[in-house]
């Protein structure tokens, strides 16, 4: 393991480069952490085009500085405001904003943060400890292993996310079945490309992330009790200090908070809300605070705030050594990963093992900048936290859909970006699981290249590999417990409006399996299997529902406002252009909203020049006539 | 005024203007002859791979030369590149634009007659090659290295690919046919993959360059040279006596033998497509040639992990003519090699019988 110096020293070396981005990454992570309704999931996406400045070891040191300080920043919000970004955030309200309302809101910002930054430190640890574990582990893991790691992953997401079992797995298959269109790699075929060449290179990441998890966050309408946003946050130093020591005062709590932390970020689909949720419960039954629980125990924000940053360290091992993401945000970091360019999987622990330090070593620093940077700039742009959602909605789809874009401007990719919208706002609507859609979309192929390896290399003889039998075991027990539970829990969640939904599903499912059948046999047995799977779980969800259709709806569904000012926005792009659309798009939602015009003209204009800046300094089009250079951008392919 | 007058004066505006034309020539550089243009740029491999990783550090030289043209890149890795190239080759003429790619992949394509390919390749106007390695076939190290022994081994050997249209596989499946040892060609398994799965056992053989990170490898015994395919640079952990050479049945062609070296040593390219002025074309050789052989580029992009060995455009073309095989009778060979090479892959048969044609 090496030491902190070297740790510091990779990322200082050979100039300021990957330590502007560790800063950089950190400071936009806070900014994410407080703007309502970005988080860290979406701010991994909207800032991703700023990540492509470096190299991809850079661009990740970025993502990775960014998402492992965006829980420290959501404290905030979550204490001043009562209004946490997360269900992971939600903990922290609990007993942080009573703190808050009693006057305490230093205290508790400056435990928050302490604790955040401890459990952050403790994770980054963790998973330096762990590099030398995993790389003995890995020695024992071949193809078989791999189909197995991923088959339990993709179930276990299904299984724990969501309010419905079955919608889970289908839309686990609905992943598959996307990322299953393009060339098949062991036989040349096109599959569900429709003579388009320019899906033969498959769907792209980018569009299929913004279009499923920034459109429909972005568009629903926004539940909160805005009442006191615009509160002042009064905080002094003293206060933030007595925080600090009172997390210092709770070691104990603060480690084994820590612990569960990384513990459950490494099981896949178990999520961050289960770790804070978790520690959270051990911190109410082992705590001796005489301020009960929900009241105002400091005790409360301490827990599920060293989890909430503890989990990243954990959530690292399955999603850079395996491939396999430990939850959906870092689902969309492995995503995020391909679009910069830097693979991750065994070679993390061998041939680039540096880089596995240099992301350790960015968790590890980035949580420790935290501070200062808490103190420095903070008081900034705390206001961030108060601003209108209205007024953040507009920039946060302009800015995915250049996301989106950057890499292929094509009209193709914007047509996959507004069917991924499509089906994101659908699944939203009736509450069935994104994340396990995303990591069907990610982890399929992962799964389809482990089977045809397994059966071409062991066939039925993987079963005689202990590595593989005692993986198989250990995923049984967990899988049985896990859909009981669920099963338990939901058995009465499905309502017509699945059915409606799952009727298309079904139909969809149908003609991928008749077009999968035409397909060389080495190209058709993933596609047929998963449209199998996928047919018969859309019949179970439309017969379900159609017989439960006199049941009482449990769930209020979002509604979605400005859908049909999205839809127009994305259609104009390839004919005015994505800078000049963008800015249109915020002065007409701006004012919507209720701003005055010269604000939201400024807003707009200053979307437009962050817009057209990137494009030059990325894509050097600076000198291109802004409208007829998309035109041609967008048309052409070039 | 005299006519004489008129005459003379015309003669002498008439060589003003050729002396003026001449000086402005004679001032044009590269640079501006390529200034205020924009250049497009397709890349034909993934963003995550070796490819894309040369052209990210061989970008940043090439913007600093030219200040003033646009570069404009796209990533197009399917089909290996041919889609892109396909692009390339139907733009307008006078249109600035290079390909980056790995030509014996799309010179594949083109012997095979794959529908994408609706261009011909000899057309490309060839400005740099960027690597020249020295290949071999490596093997996990209990492996026997007789040829005899391996024909007959059971169960089938494994050799891990990409996938099937990378260049190692094709290479992988024609040395099937013309080596008689028939492995099966598995799909899946990136660059670390294949040599992770080779010293772990999960793997039998595959083509590797015979570079710098595989000596440790090597010298160590994890991984053994079973014989040398292409290049003379190999260091003395690779046993030279074995080459491709020894391990051929009696009969294997030798335009398929051919195809198979010139494949092999044949590393990534930039070409112009048909639609670039010869001027332009010349422009862009002379700067990525300084590019290419600057000492100072040459050890950054190793340090990033992407070897930098120039080859001349020349060179380049005159590869890729030998590899694009002119005649009928070679490709013939070829495509039989080929179908012949899969069966062995499959299982299906144990030999290939050229010498009955």
């Amino acid at each position: 393991m090496p030491s902190l110096a070297e740790l510091i020293s990779l990322l200082t070396s050979g100039g300021l480069g990957l330590f502007t981005a560790l800063c950089l990454g950190t400071l936009f992570g806070f900014v994410a952490g407080l703007a309502p309704g970005i988080g860290g999931r979406i701010g991994i996406i909207l800032f991703l085009p700023i990540a492509l400045f470096w190299d991809p070891l850079g661009g990740a040191v970025f993502l990775f500085a960014m998402h492992s300080v965006v829980h420290t920043s959501a404290s905030i919000p979550a204490i001043a405001f009562a209004l946490p970004s997360t269900g992971a955030d939600a903990a922290t309200v609990i007993d942080g904003y009573p703190l808050s309302k009693m006057g305490r809101a230093g205290e508790a910002l400056g435990a928050s943060l302490s604790a955040s930054a401890i459990g952050g430190v403790v994770g980054a640890l963790a998973f330096l400890a762990i590099i030398p574990v995993a790389r003995l582990v890995l020695n024992h893991f071949g193809p078989p292993e791999f189909l197995l790691l991923a088959l339990a992953g993709l179930s276990m997401v299904a299984l724990l996310s969501g309010r419905n079992l079955v919608t889970g797995l289908l839309a686990a298959s609905i992943g598959i079945l996307i990322a299953s269109i393009g060339i098949d790699v062991s036989t040349s075929a096109d599959r569900f490309t429709f003579g388009r060449p320019e899906l033969r290179s498959g769907v792209d990441i980018a569009a299929i992330i913004g279009g499923i998890f920034v459109v429909p966050e972005m568009l629903a309408k926004w539940s909160f009790d805005a009442k006191g946003r615009h509160r002042a946050v009064s905080t002094s130093m003293s206060d933030v200090l007595l925080g600090m020591r009172k997390t210092l005062q709770h070691l104990k709590l603060v480690s084994r908070s820590s612990l569960y932390g990384i513990g459950i970020g490494m099981m896949p689909g178990l999520g961050s809300s289960v770790a804070v949720w978790m520690s959270y419960a051990y911190a109410s039954r082992t705590s001796k605070s005489k301020i009960p629980f929900g009241k105002g125990a400091i005790e409360g924000v301490i827990a599920p705030e060293a989890a909430n940053n503890s989990k990243e360290g954990g959530a690292m091992v399955p999603t850079l050594f395996f491939g396999i993401p430990g939850s959906s945000s870092m689902a969309i970091m492995l995503g995020a990963f391909l679009i910069v360019g830097l693979p991750v999987g065994p070679n993390l622990l061998t041939s680039d093992i540096q880089v596995s330090y240099a992301l350790a070593a960015t968790v590890l620093l980035a949580n420790l900048i935290a501070i200062p940077m808490f103190f420095a700039v903070v008081p900034g742009i705390v206001r961030l936290a108060a601003l209108r959602r209205e007024h953040i909605v507009p920039f946060a789809i302009a800015l995915s859909l250049f996301a989106a874009l950057y890499q292929d401007m094509h009209w193709v990719t914007l047509a996959q970006f507004m069917f991924a919208s499509a089906i994101g706002i659908a699944l939203k609507r009736l509450e069935w699981s994104r994340a396990a859609l995303l990591l069907g979309f990610i982890m399929g192929p992962l799964a389809e290249i482990s089977y045809i390896q397994t059966s071409q290399i062991w066939g039925w003889s993987m079963f005689e590999r202990p590595a593989s039998l005692i993986m198989l075991a250990v995923f049984l027990v967990f899988g049985i417990r896990a859909a009981r539970s669920k099963t338990k829990k939901t058995s009465n969640a499905l309502g017509v409006a699945d059915g409606v939904l799952a009727c298309p599903i079904l139909i969809i499912f149908i003609l991928a399996c008749t077009y999968s059948i035409s397909l060389p046999s080495g190209a058709s047995s993933v596609p047929l299997l998963i449209s199998i799977i996928g047919l018969v779980l859309s019949g179970m969800v439309s017969l379900a529902a159609f017989k439960m259709r006199k049941a009482k709806s449990p769930f209020i569904p979002p509604s979605f406002e400005n859908l049909r000012s999205t839809l127009l926005y994305c259609a104009l792009v390839p004919f005015l252009g994505l800078p000049l659309m963008s800015m249109l798009y915020v002065v007409k939602l701006m004012r919507k909203a209720g701003t005055g015009m010269s604000t939201a003209v400024g807003s707009a204009l200053a979307l437009g020049i962050v817009q057209t800046s990137f494009l030059a300094l990325i894509m050097d089009i600076w000198a291109e006539p802004m409208i007829t250079g998309w035109i041609y951008a967008s048309l052409s392919g070039y | 005024m005299s006519y004489t007058w008129k005459l003379k004066s015309f003669a002498g505006i008439f060589l003003a203007f050729l002396l003026l034309a001449n000086i402005s020539s004679a001032q044009m550089t590269p640079q501006s002859q390529l200034a205020n243009r924009t250049l497009e740029v397709m890349v034909g491999f993934s963003n995550t791979g070796g490819g894309a990783r040369f052209w990210n550090v061989f970008s940043k030289e090439l913007r600093k030369k030219l200040p003033k043209t646009i570069i404009r890149a796209r990533f197009n890795d399917t089909a290996s590149g041919v889609s892109g190239t396909s692009d390339l080759f139907k733009l307008p003429k006078g249109t600035l634009a290079i390909g980056f790619v790995r030509p014996p992949e799309i010179a594949f394509a083109q012997i095979n007659e794959r529908a994408e390919v609706d261009f011909d390749f000899r057309d490309a106007n060839w400005i740099s090659g960027v690597e020249q390695d020295s290949f071999i076939m490596a093997a996990r190290r209990e492996l026997p290295t007789d040829p005899a022994e391996l024909r007959k081994m059971e169960p089938q050997l494994i050799l891990p690919v990409s996938d099937i249209l990378a260049t190692h596989a094709t290479v992988g499946i024609l040395l099937n046919a013309v080596t008689g040892i028939p492995a099966k060609i598995v799909v899946g398994f990136k660059k670390s993959d294949r040599k992770r799965a080779l010293v772990a056992g999960d793997a039998d053989m595959y083509t590797i360059a015979a570079d710098a990170k595989l000596e440790p490898l090597l010298a160590s015994g994890d991984i053994q040279s079973l014989y040398t395919i292409a290049g003379s640079s190999f260091s003395s952990v690779v046993d030279k006596t074995r080459t491709l050479e020894t391990f051929l049945v009696p009969d294997a062609p030798k335009s398929v033998v051919s195809f198979v070296k010139s494949a092999r040593g044949m590393g990534r390219a930039f070409f112009a497509p048909p639609s670039v002025a010869p001027k332009d074309v010349q422009a862009l050789r002379s700067i990525f040639k300084d590019i290419l052989e600057d000492e100072e580029f040459v050890a950054l992009a190793a340090s990033n992990g992407v070897p930098v060995a120039a080859v001349s455009s020349q060179d380049v073309s005159a590869q890729l003519n030998e590899l694009l095989l002119s005649d009928e009778a070679s490709k013939k060979q070829l495509e039989k090699a080929y179908q012949c090479g899969i069966s062995m892959a499959r299982g299906d048969i144990q030999n290939c019988n050229f010498g009955a044609e």
